[in-house]
């Protein structure tokens, strides 16, 4: 570290008000050998007295009531604010709780259990209903179904090889008579 | 005598205790104490309005009476509340540094040609006076603030970093960062004037 070094260390504990008497004097006496840092601490110096001395504005002589004033209407209107928000709090909180009590009790009226249950016993209805249609559409899909497998079958069981026969019959009449247009085709030619 | 010499010695837990309890004249006590050093501050941190920002800060200060232990000392607690509504005041403008209005610069003018009629040593005042103000508008809110605070407010580290909400060493570098931005600024004009 240098001389100049040090001596910067030491402006700044002069700054935060820290310095020693023996760092003061090391200061001091360097200052009046170096001009850099003579120039240096006069010019940190010189700009903190110009912040410090800079001259604020005067309060005007109202200021103090004033700002009393202005204060209290502040508290009140604060507290005026809480009011309102208090009974905002609790006219929502009374309407929630009545509603909540009155569909609570609602449920538990007579009359509202017997149009409850009224709705109850027709849905079920309707869903017996729909049971017992769809057990009579299910009966009916499979007795269909049993009824076009059993016919298939009886008809392949029973007819099948007559079926069989007839249809290679069928074929072999249809060559013959193909072979004996082509004959008498060629023949018919063989003459002209 | 600086604002320094007018820290009030007595104890002020009474004041708080009567003020927080509605008293008004005990308020207008605190207020009375506590008015310079609070506009000062304002003007050094906004520039302008200072008076206006100032009652803001000790209306809040008021509204704020229910939730502060009286036998703490008021200091730390009204500047953190100054500084927070100088801090919101510069965010809303949204600069972060604030030029000096010509017309605070003119009043201030006005109000030192009445107290001194030389316009040489006036003139001269007056351009000093404009040299610093533009030199702080130029040093950024964060290092401002604790640099008013520890040189003109005399408030000490500790409670700086109490009302910032910063640990001491950044503090310190803060304030260190912000007297090497103010002496840069105002070199060449303490140089000139300082020969």
């Amino acid at each position: 570290m240098t001389r100049c070094e040090y001596i910067q260390k030491i402006m700044q504990k002069v700054m935060d008000r820290t310095v020693g008497d023996a760092e003061r004097t090391d200061l001091d006496q360097h200052m009046t050998l170096c001009r850099t840092c003579a120039t240096e601490f006069k010019s940190l110096q010189l700009s903190l007295d110009l912040l410090i001395s800079m001259p604020a504005p005067e309060p005007c002589p109202e200021f103090t009531s004033e700002t009393v004033k202005r204060a209290i209407r502040a508290k009140k209107d604060q507290a005026r604010r809480q009011k309102v928000m208090s009974w905002y709090l609790s006219g929502l909180t009374a309407i929630i709780s009545a509603l909540v009590i009155a569909s609570w009790s609602m449920i538990f009226q007579p009359a509202t259990r017997v149009v409850l249950l009224s709705i109850l016993r027709t849905l079920s209805r309707w869903i017996a209903l729909y049971n017992s249609l769809h057990k009579a559409l299910s009966v009916l899909v499979s007795a269909l179904a049993y009824l076009g497998d059993t016919a298939v079958k009886v008809v392949w069981e029973v007819s099948s090889p007559a079926l069989f026969g007839y249809l290679i019959a069928l074929i072999i009449m249809v060559i013959f008579i193909t072979i004996a247009g082509v004959k008498s085709s060629n023949l018919s030619l063989k003459r002209r | 005598m600086t604002v320094q010499d007018l820290e009030p010695t007595f104890d002020q837990s009474d004041l708080v205790k009567r003020a927080r309890d509605g008293d008004e004249d005990a308020f207008g006590a605190i207020i009375n104490l506590y008015r310079h050093r609070v506009i000062g501050y304002c003007y050094r941190m906004i520039g302008s309005d200072a008076e206006d920002i100032a009652q803001e800060i000790f209306v809040k200060f008021y509204l704020a009476l229910y939730r502060f232990d009286p036998s703490r000392p008021i200091k730390p607690f009204l500047f953190r509340i100054a500084h927070n509504h100088c801090v919101d005041i510069l965010k809303k403008k949204t600069i972060r540094t604030i030029p000096f209005s010509k017309d605070d610069g003119e009043k201030q003018e006005l109000r030192v040609k009445d107290e001194r009629p030389n316009p040489e040593e006036l003139a001269q005042k007056a351009e000093l006076q404009n040299a610093v103000n533009h030199a702080l508008a130029e040093i950024p809110v964060l290092y401002r603030s604790p640099l008013i605070m520890w040189h003109v407010e005399g408030i000490p580290y500790e409670q700086i970093a109490k009302i910032l909400e910063l640990p001491m060493g950044t503090v310190k570098a803060r304030i260190h960062r912000g007297r090497k931005i103010l002496q840069q600024k105002l070199m060449s004009f303490v140089l000139l004037n300082g020969e």
